[in-house]
């Protein structure tokens, strides 16, 4: 219950925040890219027999977005969450609300979280209006070959669980410093030094971002999964441990 | 006697630096409008956010409504509406949503937003974006925030800070209503005690880290008596004093004139008299009393 009023007061902070709108932005920019690309080359799925074209889009899109965008994307949104409070000296108000610490880093964490899922959904839509769009417009009907549902979710939970390692560390960076140059500066260091970093083998697997940079680089396999769930657990119990034990809480 | 807040023997030291606060063992009763005084940087802001926990305690105690914060932090904070040093709000919202969201929280019931931004002179502008107020106007919010969940302890850092006059007047007849028509605690920190004495019941004063004066508004009076002094002048300084230490009184002679503590007028009317009888020729008898600013910059002189 504490939970439930607690979030939905972090939800009230976002109406209008930039936050939403680099969420739709980000999520969508992929879709609207490759959607105007196929439209101007008028050329659209049914004009092709590969019954595996749906797997091929959603690899094409999913590559780029959890190469690129998502990286971007997390940065920004964990910063700019953290950032309403740090701004006009509110974390010192959060945090004489008669809430529990811990209650207070989960409803964060779940906004952050839910705004991530909802890019992610985005995503899908992106696929979807590239596959179905031009066929309309086009060849004036649906496409032919059966969308796979089941295959779409399936991969974007396991794009999702590349990404939560950078969820993890991009959080705990935006609570632990005021100075939003810090979180940013740094997540984009270590993002750019892994790009050569993954290189090195079974060590490149100690950044954060080398998930999905591996999932881009399609070097990933089922371990990799585990390793990025229990890199993502370890992050978030020391940031909710440092958080408690901040010294100075506004 | 039960105290609403009380810290023991609390001491603050930010890290390379020399403690802060040493042994500040305040003792806030129950109903009182307590005024902490001290000049800038003196430590209020930062005892006020030991007491709120926003501060992690390093040594000493602190207890409000008679329980350790640390025990009992949600029940003691539900009671507690507090504005520390700046104004704190969501400035992309409108003063409304920002109350929503701490109404959402306090589940205090809906309608007294709008009683608040009543209260605080915000009514017309509601609707406006946060960030588009003025100074004055962020901290009428931030009162109102304060105020939102009708609690029993107010904690209040300067919180007339970029009213105007009128403002300034306005907030402090809204405090002495608050607390005459239920009970509620104030305390209010300011560096100047012309702007609170006259809503004060009591106060302490912070100087280097130590309380230099707590106890109330009438107990800082009668030290102001005791240290109001008598100035007299006269043709013989020498003799005069003589005669005044054979009184018990300790005569200090500044620029041609003597000064003595103050004291009863039937015995002050004695002394002048004895003065003439011994053939002294009296002047000017004065009584200088000082005044409580300049008893205030006294106590925080070092
Ligand atoms: N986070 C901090 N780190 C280091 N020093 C600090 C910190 N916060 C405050 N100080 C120092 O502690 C001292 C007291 O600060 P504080 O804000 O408590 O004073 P104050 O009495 O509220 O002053 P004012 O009247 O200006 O509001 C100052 O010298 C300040 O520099
Ligand atoms: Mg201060």
């Amino acid at each position: 219950m504490e939970f439930i009023r607690s979030f939905e007061s972090e939800l009230l902070k976002l109406k209008g925040n930039i936050v939403i709108l680099i969420s739709i932005l980000g999520g969508l920019l992929l879709g609207v890219a490759f959607t105007w690309r196929v439209l101007y080359l008028r050329y659209h799925i049914n004009l092709t027999d590969n019954i595996h074209i749906w797997e091929k889009i959603f690899d094409k899109h999913s590559r780029a977005f959890v190469g690129f965008l998502i990286p971007i994307g997390v940065i920004l949104i964990c910063t700019l969450i953290t950032q309403i409070e740090y701004k006009n000296n509110n974390w010192k108000q959060v945090h004489t609300t008669p809430q529990r610490y811990g209650t207070i880093f989960m409803a964060k964490f779940t906004t952050l979280f839910v705004l991530t899922i909802f890019v992610f959904i985005l995503l899908n839509v992106g696929i979807l209006v590239e596959g179905i769009l031009p066929c309309l417009i086009v060849d004036g009907k649906m496409p032919v070959h059966p969308i796979p549902f089941n295959f779409f979710f399936i991969g974007t939970i396991k794009c999702f669980i590349l990404t939560l390692p950078i969820i993890g560390f991009q959080y705990l960076l935006s609570l632990y410093y005021k100075n939003f140059m810090i979180a940013v500066g740094v997540g984009l260091t270590v993002y750019v030094g892994s790009m050569p970093g993954i290189k090195l083998g079974s060590i490149g697997y100690l950044s954060p971002y080398s998930y999905v940079l591996n999932y881009f680089d399609q070097v990933i396999t089922a371990q990799h999964y585990w390793m990025a769930l229990g890199y993502f657990i370890c992050l978030f119990v020391l940031s909710y441990f440092l958080y408690v034990n901040k010294g100075e809480k506004g | 006697m039960t105290y609403c807040v009380e810290t023991k023997n609390l001491s603050h030291q930010f890290s390379s630096e020399s403690p802060l606060l040493k042994d500040i063992s305040l003792k806030v009763p129950q109903g009182s409008i307590f005024g902490f005084l001290g000049k800038n940087g003196a430590g209020k802001t930062t005892t006020l956010k030991l007491i709120l926990g926003l501060l992690k305690i390093q040594k000493g105690e602190v207890s409000i409504f008679g329980q350790s914060l640390s025990k009992n932090r949600i029940a003691i904070l539900k009671e507690i509406g507090s504005l520390i040093e700046s104004p704190s709000f969501y400035g992309h919202l409108s003063a409304r949503d920002n109350l929503l969201i701490l109404q959402k929280i306090y589940q205090c019931p809906k309608q007294r937003i709008d009683e608040v931004l009543e209260i605080v002179g915000l009514a017309e502008v509601g609707k406006k974006k946060v960030q588009q107020f003025s100074l004055g106007m962020k901290q009428r919010l931030s009162i109102g925030i304060a105020l939102l969940h009708q609690p029993k302890l107010l904690m209040l850092d300067e919180p007339t800070n970029g009213l105007d006059p009128n403002g300034i007047i306005e907030i402090r007849t809204l405090l002495k209503d608050i607390n005459s028509k239920y009970g509620t605690t104030i305390i209010i920190s300011s560096h100047l005690l012309s702007e609170i004495e006259k809503m004060i019941s009591h106060l302490a004063i912070i100087n280097d880290g130590k309380l230099v004066f707590q106890g109330s508004f009438d107990a800082l009076k009668l030290k102001q008596k005791e240290l109001s002094t008598i100035k007299i002048e006269t043709n013989d300084l020498t003799e005069a004093c003589k005669i005044l230490t054979e009184f018990g009184l300790q005569p200090k002679v500044i620029k041609e004139a003597i000064f003595i503590k103050s004291i009863e007028p039937q015995r002050l009317s004695q002394v002048i008299k004895t003065l003439f009888d011994k053939g002294l020729e009296v002047y000017q008898v004065a009584g200088e009393t000082m005044d409580l600013e300049t008893m205030f910059i006294n106590l925080t002189k070092n």
